[in-house]
C-alpha cells in the first residue's frame, strides 16, 4: 500500500500541472522535427537546459502542440531515465499518458500517439512488471500497427511474463482476422524474448 | 600489303576534291566520283566517315570524313589505335612514360578478348589489350578514334601508378567496375578520367553487424582529402565530429554498408589521376574487422538534368492515415492514376528540382507484397528493405505504412549508392504515417530532401550550427531543402543544384 502511494505520488509529479504550457520558439520547434533523425539527449538538453525530462513531459501531453513535436517528445522521455526507468517520472509520464489514450479510438493521430507512447514504454525496460499487463491488452487492439508495435514493445522489455499473452495473440492471428505483419512481430518478439536478459 | 598502302596513298592524295556524280553505293575508283558527302571506298560510294571505328580496324578517319588505312607496323611506337594497320592494335608497353608524360605503347597483335567496351578484370581479357576502369579501353588521341557514343579522354592507369593515356570511354552517364580486395584492410586505387564530373567507392560487407569503408583518401596531388581515426579508442567521439566535418570529402564508415562521393563541394573540382584509398572493416566496437570489403567504384562522365523515380509500396491497406488516400488502399495502381499523388505528392518534387533544371522524367509504380515483416520498418532493418531496390538508373522509393523509432519521417543513406541497384543502400524510404498530421505537399517536401541526400547534398545546417555543409553558397536558412527539420523550404543553391546534377542517379 506504501509502495502504490509512493508510485502515484512520482506519477503526479511526473504529469505537469494541468495548464502548464511551453512556449515553443521557431528554434525549438525546428529542433524538435528532424526528418531522418530523432533528437538525441543532448541536443534536447540544449534545447531545454533545465528540468527537460518535465519539460518534455508537458509536450507529450498538450493536444495544443503540434503533433509532430508531440510524437517526437514522448519517444524521447526514455532517454531520461534509461538504464533505470522504474518508478522514474518519464516513465510514469508514459504510463499517465497510455492509460489517457482510449484503445477504442482508432483515429489516425490517435494510433500515432498509442505507437509512440507503447514504443517508448518498451524501450524505458523499466522492469517494472506492470508494464507487461500495461502493454499486453494493446495486442488486441484494432489497429495492426498498434498490435505489431505492442509486440516489439514486449520484447523490448525482455520480461518472460510476455511470453503467454503474446502467444495466445500468436494463435489468434493466425485466424483469418490475423496479419502476416503482425504474426510476424509476434513471432520475432518470442524468438528475441527467448535470448534476451536484463 | 603494297596494294593496300598504294590504295591509300591514292585515297589521301585525292581526299577533299570533290564534284563527282556518283551516288550512294555506286562504283567509283577514287572519292573525287562520288558525290561531295561521299567517299570512295572499296570501289563503292558511301557515306564519309564521321569516326575511325566506322571505317574498319586498322584504319582512320581523318579530318575530311575520309578513311585512310593505317600504316602503323608491329612495334611502331602509337598513341591511338586508329595508328595501327589491320590486325594490330595500340597497347601500352609497360610503366614508362613519353615526353608528354604519357605511357608509351607500341602496335602489337590484336589478341583474342573482348571488344572495347565489354567488361574486364585484366588486360588479357581485352582485344585490344588495355582493361581500365573495369572495361575494355580503346587507345586514343582524339574523340574521332573513339566509337560513336564514347570521347577519348585522359585516364590514368592503375597498374602504372597513375601514369596517363588517352583512351576512349562513354562520353556521358556512369562507369562501375568491381576493386578487387582480398583482406579486411587494404590500399585500393581509384582512377578518376579527366571528364569526370563525379566518382563514389560502394563499401559493402555480409555481415552487417561490421561496419565498412575508408579510413584515408589521398588525392592524385597528394592532398589528403578524407581522414578517420584508425581504431576508436585513439580518437574521442568529438574528435570524429570534427574530423567528419572538416574532412574536404564527407564519409563515415557504416554498418554495411558506405559510400565515398566525391566531391560534396562544387568548388573542389576532382582530379585526373588516381586517388589513393585505404579501405577497411571494422567491429562494433570500433577495432579491426574481419569482413573484406566488397567494393565498387561508380565514375559519371558529364552532368545530367533527368531524375527517375522508382516507387514502391509495401501493404499500405487498413492504414491509420487513409484519409490522406481517400480512406482507400494506397498502392501502385492508386498512386499511377490518382490526382492526390500525381499532382501534391510528384507535382511537388518535380517542382522542387525543376528549379535546379532537373526534371522527373520517369516515374515506375511497383507493389511489394511479399515483405510483410518490412510494413512498419525498424530503421534497424532498412538495409533488407532497401537491397529491394532493383532499379539502377534514378532513385528507389519506399513507403512503408511506419518507421521506427517514432519520429523518423524518412530515411536513407547519404550520399547512397548512386548507380547500383540491389545493394544494403539501393533507395530511401518514407513513413506513410507522416500523412495523419501532414500534407501530401509537405511529405513530397520531406522526400525531396531523403533524395537530395542520397545525390549527395548534406544538411545546410546541423542542429549543432557550428557545423553546416561545404557549399559556399548555400545558406543556413531553413527555406532551404536541406534544413533537417521537415518544417524547412524547398529553395537550394546553385552550388547544391551543381552536386545534384552530376549525381551517378541522374541522366
Amino acid at each position: 500500500m506504501k509502495r502504490a502511494g509512493i508510485i502515484v505520488l512520482v506519477a503526479l509529479c511526473a504529469l505537469p500541472a494541468h495548464g502548464d504550457q511551453i512556449q515553443l520558439t521557431t528554434n525549438i520547434m525546428h529542433a524538435m522535427t528532424p526528418i531522418d533523425s530523432v533528437p538525441t539527449k543532448a541536443e534536447l538538453t540544449k534545447i531545454f537546459p533545465q528540468n527537460t525530462a518535465t519539460q518534455l513531459a508537458t509536450i507529450a501531453q498538450d493536444p495544443g502542440v503540434d503533433f509532430g513535436v508531440r510524437l517526437r517528445a514522448i519517444r524521447a522521455l526514455p532517454q531520461f531515465c534509461l538504464p533505470s526507468c522504474a518508478g522514474s517520472p518519464p516513465h510514469q509520464s508514459l504510463v499517465t499518458l497510455l492509460a489517457s489514450i482510449s484503445p477504442s479510438d482508432q483515429a489516425g493521430t490517435t494510433i500515432l500517439l498509442l505507437r509512440a507512447t507503447i514504443e517508448a514504454i518498451g524501450i524505458a525496460k523499466s522492469t517494472d512488471p506492470s508494464d507487461v499487463s500495461r502493454l499486453s491488452p494493446f495486442l488486441d487492439n484494432p489497429s495492426r500497427d498498434v498490435r505489431a508495435a505492442t509486440a516489439f514493445a514486449l520484447r523490448d522489455l525482455c520480461n518472460q511474463q510476455a511470453v503467454t499473452p503474446l502467444r495466445n495473440r500468436y494463435n489468434v492471428e493466425m485466424g483469418p482476422t490475423g496479419t502476416a505483419q503482425v504474426r510476424l512481430a509476434i513471432s520475432a518478439a518470442l524468438r528475441d524474448l527467448g535470448t534476451c536478459s536484463n | 600489303m603494297r596494294h593496300t598502302t598504294l590504295s591509300a596513298l591514292v585515297i589521301a592524295a585525292l581526299a577533299g576534291c570533290t564534284g563527282g556524280d556518283a551516288g550512294l553505293g555506286e562504283s567509283c575508283d577514287s572519292t573525287t566520283d562520288c558525290e561531295s558527302a561521299l567517299q570512295c571506298v572499296h570501289g563503292v560510294c558511301v557515306n564519309r566517315c564521321q569516326r575511325s571505328p566506322e571505317c574498319g580496324d586498322g584504319h582512320s578517319c581523318d579530318g575530311d570524313g575520309i578513311c585512310r588505312l593505317s600504316e602503323g607496323k608491329p612495334g611502331d611506337a602509337c598513341k591511338s589505335e586508329v595508328e595501327c594497320e589491320p590486325g594490330l592494335s595500340c597497347q601500352i608497353d609497360g610503366t614508362a612514360v613519353d615526353d608528354e608524360n604519357r605511357l608509351r605503347a607500341s602496335c602489337t597483335a590484336t589478341g583474342e578478348g573482348r571488344p572495347a567496351g565489354s567488361e574486364c578484370f585484366q588486360d588479357a581479357e581485352c582485344r585490344n589489350g588495355t582493361c581500365a576502369m573495369g572495361h575494355c579501353v580503346d587507345l586514343c588521341i582524339q574523340t574521332r578514334d573513339c566509337a560513336a557514343g564514347n570521347a577519348c579522354m585522359v585516364v590514368p592507369r592503375v597498374e602504372a601508378f597513375g601514369s596517363l593515356f588517352g583512351g576512349c570511354l562513354p562520353a556521358g552517364g556512369n562507369i562501375s567496375w568491381t576493386i578487387p580486395v582480398i583482406s579486411p584492410n587494404a590500399d585500393i586505387l581509384l582512377p578518376v578520367p579527366s571528364e569526370a564530373s563525379h566518382a563514389s567507392l560502394v563499401f559493402e560487407v555480409e555481415d552487417a553487424q561490421q561496419e565498412v569503408g575508408a579510413t584515408r583518401v589521398t588525392a592524385p596531388s597528394g592532398e589528403l582529402v578524407y581522414t578517420k581515426c584508425p581504431l576508436a579508442e585513439t580518437c574521442p567521439a568529438d574528435e570524429e565530429e570534427r574530423q567528419y566535418y572538416e574532412n574536404r570529402v564527407r564519409h563515415t564508415p557504416q554498418p554495411g554498408l558506405s559510400v565515398f562521393a566525391m566531391p560534396s563541394n562544387p568548388a573542389i573540382e576532382l582530379e585526373t589521376g588516381v586517388y589513393n584509398v585505404n579501405a577497411s572493416s571494422f567491429r562494433p566496437n570500433g577495432d579491426r574487422g574481419t569482413a573484406i570489403p566488397k567494393v565498387t567504384a561508380v565514375v559519371r562522365i558529364g552532368s545530367g538534368g533527368s531524375l527517375d523515380l522508382h516507387l514502391h509500396f509495401l501493404d499500405l491497406s487498413e492504414h491509420p492515415c487513409r484519409a490522406a488516400f481517400k480512406n482507400t488502399r494506397l498502392d501502385a495502381t492508386a498512386a499511377a492514376n490518382e490526382t492526390f499523388f500525381k499532382d501534391d505528392f510528384i507535382g511537388e518534387i518535380n517542382r522542387i528540382f525543376t528549379t535546379g533544371f532537373i526534371s522527373i522524367s520517369s516515374v515506375t509504380y511497383d507493389d511489394i507484397t511479399d515483405h510483410p515483416d518490412l510494413d512498419g520498418l525498424d530503421v534497424k532493418d532498412a538495409g533488407a528493405l532497401l537491397k529491394l531496390g532493383k532499379y539502377s538508373r534514378g532513385i528507389n522509393v519506399f513507403f512503408v505504412r511506419s518507421i521506427s523509432p517514432v519520429g523518423l519521417q524518412g530515411f536513407g543513406p547519404g550520399p547512397g549508392p548512386a548507380g547500383l541497384a540491389r545493394t544494403r543502400g539501393s533507395g530511401i524510404v518514407i513513413g506513410v504515417d507522416t500523412l495523419c498530421y501532414r500534407s501530401w505537399t509537405q511529405l513530397a517536401r520531406l522526400t525531396a530532401h531523403e533524395i537530395a541526400r542520397y545525390m549527395g547534398l548534406h544538411h545546410n545546417v546541423e542542429l549543432d550550427t557550428q557545423w553546416r555543409d561545404q557549399i559556399s553558397d548555400s545558406n543556413t536558412e531553413p527555406t532551404n531543402l536541406m534544413f533537417y527539420s521537415e518544417l524547412g523550404g524547398t529553395e537550394l543553391s546553385a552550388g547544391q543544384l551543381e552536386i545534384l546534377r552530376r549525381s551517378a542517379v541522374v541522366r
